[in-house]
């Protein structure tokens, strides 16, 4: 073999990624093991499928395709409503698990993360791969899923080589084979290289992660700024990104997006449930002790096609009434009349702390209490008797006339333990034994239904 | 045509108009100064299409001519060049030869036919003042007016001309400044402008310490005249709100405090806040007045100034850059603040008919 270009040690520096495997299928496998085996995806309240099973990518079944496309193909699939509270839970065990192993652990997203094993040799007596495998096989016997392993020298790398096996894949790229590996990868697999920059490094000659490794450094900088340069760095083995283990502590924008459980062409039903995203928006906004300036709103057409309009409030504000009527002009210029919508979407930009208030000499003093003194009055009520039972007056629109596949809650909401209520639960998920037979969809619903 | 004009001259002239050429512009002739010869008077002339300056001189010609050229660049030609006489021939194809010493140029221009032409302010109403009254008076009100694109309204300094006076307001809506000067102004010359800021900013620059301006106005135009330069602006449209609700019609409470130990004392705490947490408090209690800053992740500053105050103790929240502009831009040696409560509006007011009105921030 040809020495390395690149680098002649093994691990200088060791940093594993983890990459859970069809995470909230594999989730629900794991709390319902009679689904093992079966082909079960999840986005049943959205309608398109948020996340497909090993066995249901093995029909062709893929993240994004509609419900019923699928459904039509394939009769036999098992389609589950998201059941986020479970799913946040085994994130922050399998993060747990990951902690035990090395105390710089990065949560990338709710199913992959980054953890710094450098110098932990000595203390597991063991290698890096072997360390690697044992964190691997701790979650799957601990937490009955799989995930995938990367290890390498940075992120970039860990990240490529994770991807590299799947599912439940191991692989580890020690610094004199960073060559070998990244030969085998095209760019667009690269993290941090969009199909722009895919398309510009094409037009260059460059086909493959290695091409652009072994361009000089100035080269990259040159045609893709500070990004082309750490990435040029991270691809050779030398850390550009560092591990970061703080949680984001400081939120950019709060957004609520609910899809409707079937398309409306109804005014005020789509109204309402944008009204509603407001609402749930202001309640997160002032729960974070935020106000904000700054307001998106999106409608949703059937064809997943979006309009949204961005404007700016008179003031920073948390109170939700302040921002109706920007909201209702924003709401008229979007709607047109005769189309169906599927979801209305609210964001709330520039957010700002609410421990000061610059008033204003032109503006209405008394208006702006008043409704200040609203919002907490609300916030109060509902804190007592349940989320929304006080709302604004398009809320009558929301009528839910029949009840469709798509309303079904997730199993753990319906099978409470004991003392559990809707908004009060004990944050441990949940098993569920015993076989469903052919259609478990249909007859958990029946079973709980029953069962209260 | 031929003509000889002093480096120092021309450069003076370049200088003054070229600041209002915006640095992006989609007609390309915006970045070109208009360089007008007509009977004995040289003038050059740059406009973003909003503003203009006009600056002009007389030369010894008695042809004329017309044309344009890169701003920038001959800016830079002409102050690269030695302190002498410069001969410049420009031709009927808009291409300007320049010769200075041993230095020879060839500037290819564009055509003054392309060139938006100045208005004419002939039918205009006329007020006339003392440039380094107008200027002061410019000086202390501008810093309060908006930047906020959402309201354009307020990206200007209104000037009233009323009731035998000038008045001149400038106002954010967290805090505004007024102030005010006699003048003669005929019954049915009344009126009221808004002039934007960055117009405000170019005649601050180019008023002078003495000499006289002649202010015309029209619907939307406003026009400068000091003589040698010329300012012409376009007026902010619309309707200014009524800042006199705003100033409190009483107050409860009078401190009068030595103007530079107040501003150093505030610069001093001021160093202690933050772009997310813009606030100190001021309490004022008897003969002394205690300013601090507790910002959250950065630490504390105390400081106390001597004030001649017998009231009731008040403490009040503000964002100190607010308190500060006035300050820094009065030239009083004491000034008089005016209070109500916590959250009512403090004044500012000095020797001078100044009066500057103060939102306090609430804290929660």
């Amino acid at each position: 073999m040809p020495p390395s270009p690149f680098m002649l040690t093994s691990f200088p520096t060791a940093i594993l990624h983890v990459d859970g495997d069809a995470f909230f299928a594999s989730v629900e496998q794991a709390v319902q093991p009679a689904l093992k085996g079966k082909p079960v995806v999840t986005g049943k309240e959205r309608g398109i499928i948020a996340c497909a099973s090993y066995e249901a990518k093995a029909l062709g079944i893929q993240r994004g395709i509609p419900l019923h496309e699928a459904r039509a193909a394939h009769p036999q699939l098992v389609i589950l409503p998201s059941d986020y509270e479970t799913y946040s839970l085994f994130s922050r065990r399998m993060f747990t698990i990951m902690r035990r192993y090395s105390p710089l652990v990065e949560e990338y997203s709710i199913d992959e993360g980054f953890a710094e094993l450098s110098g932990l040799r000595r203390l597991f007596r063991a290698s890096y791969e072997e360390i690697a495998r044992r964190l691997q096989n701790t979650i799957r016997e601990e937490l009955d899923i799989t995930v995938s392993v990367g290890l390498s020298l940075t992120k970039s790398l860990a990240k490529l080589a994770s991807k590299y096996r799947k599912p439940a894949g191991f692989t580890a790229v020690r610094g004199r084979h960073i060559h070998l590996f990244i030969q085998r990868t095209p760019l667009d697999k690269v993290w941090g290289f969009g199909p722009n920059t895919v398309h510009l490094l094409s037009k260059h000659g460059l086909k493959t992660a290695y091409d652009f490794a072994v361009r000089p450094e100035a080269w990259a900088q040159r045609l893709l700024g500070k990004i082309g340069r750490e990435l040029w760095n991270e691809l050779r083995g030398h850390p550009a990104y560092p591990i970061n283990p703080d949680p984001k502590t400081s939120q950019a924008s709060i957004s609520k997006c609910k899809t409707f459980t079937s398309p409306s062409a109804d005014r005020n039903f789509v109204y309402a449930a944008l009204i509603r995203n407001l609402e749930s928006a202001f309640i997160k906004l002032r729960r974070h002790r935020l106000k904000t300036v700054l307001l998106t709103v999106i409608l949703r057409r059937r064809d997943f096609s979006d309009g949204g309009l961005e404007a700016r409030l008179n003031r920073a504000t948390a109170s939700t009434q302040e921002a109706v009527p920007l909201t209702r002009t924003l709401f008229d210029r979007l709607f047109r009349e005769g189309l169906d919508y599927r979801a209305t979407a609210v964001i709330l930009g520039r957010l700002e702390e609410d421990r000061l208030e610059q008033p204003d000499l032109f503006e209405d003093r008394l208006r702006i209490d008043a409704m200040t003194r609203a919002a907490s009055t609300v916030d109060a009520i509902n804190a007592r008797f349940g989320k929304h039972t006080v709302s604004l007056g398009p809320a009558l629109f929301l009528h839910r006339p029949k009840i469709t596949g798509r309303d079904e809650h997730p199993w753990r909401k319906t099978a409470l333990f004991k003392g559990e209520t809707a908004r009060r639960r004990l944050y441990l998920p949940r098993l569920r034994m015993g076989d469903l037979g052919e259609r478990p969809a249909e007859h958990m619903a029946f079973c709980t239904r029953g069962s209260e | 045509m031929k003509f000889t004009i002093f480096k120092e001259s021309l450069l003076k002239g370049l200088q003054i108009v070229q600041s209002v050429i915006s640095t992006h512009s989609t007609l390309p002739i915006l970045y070109n100064v208009l360089i007008k010869i007509d009977k004995g008077n040289l003038s050059i002339i740059a406009t973003d299409l909003s503003l203009s300056i006009k600056f002009s001189m007389d030369i010894d010609t008695t042809k004329s001519c017309a044309s344009t050229f890169q701003a920038r660049r001959l800016l830079n030609i002409i102050r690269e060049l030695p302190d002498e006489n410069i001969d410049i021939d420009i031709d009927d194809k808009d291409t300007a030869a320049i010769h200075c010493g041993s230095s020879a140029y060839k500037v290819l221009g564009l055509s003054a036919d392309e060139f938006p032409p100045l208005p004419s302010f002939e039918s205009a109403g006329s007020f006339s003042m003392e440039q380094a009254t107008f200027k002061e008076m410019l000086k202390k009100t501008v810093y309060a007016a908006s930047m906020d694109e959402s309201r354009q309204m307020l990206n200007g300094v209104l000037l009233s001309f009323k009731d035998q006076k000038l008045t001149m307001v400038a106002t954010d809506g967290r805090r505004l400044a007024l102030i005010e000067q006699e003048m003669e102004i005929p019954g049915d010359a009344q009126t009221e402008v808004v002039i934007p800021t960055k117009a405000v900013n170019e005649l601050i620059k180019v008023l002078g310490d003495e000499g006289t301006l002649q202010i015309r106005t029209l619907t939307n135009l406003a026009s400068f005249d000091m003589g040698q330069v010329l300012v012409v602006t376009k007026l902010i449209d619309g309707s200014y709100p009524n800042f006199r609700q705003v100033i409190p019609s009483h107050c409860d409470e009078r401190v009068a405090v030595d103007r530079e130990s107040f501003l150093a004392a505030l610069r001093r705490v001021a160093l202690m806040t933050n772009d997310k947490y813009p606030s100190i408090k001021v309490s004022f209690e008897k003969n002394q007045m205690n300013i601090s800053a507790v910002t959250p992740d950065v630490g504390e500053a105390r400081e106390s100034v001597p004030i001649k105050y017998t009231g009731k103790q008040i403490t009040m929240a503000f964002n100190p850059e607010f308190i500060i502009d006035p300050l820094r831009n009065l030239t009083s040696d004491e000034v008089n603040i005016e209070l109500v409560d916590e959250l009512s509006p403090a004044i500012v007011k000095c020797d001078i008919p100044f009066l500057y009105v103060l939102m306090p921030l609430r804290v929660s």
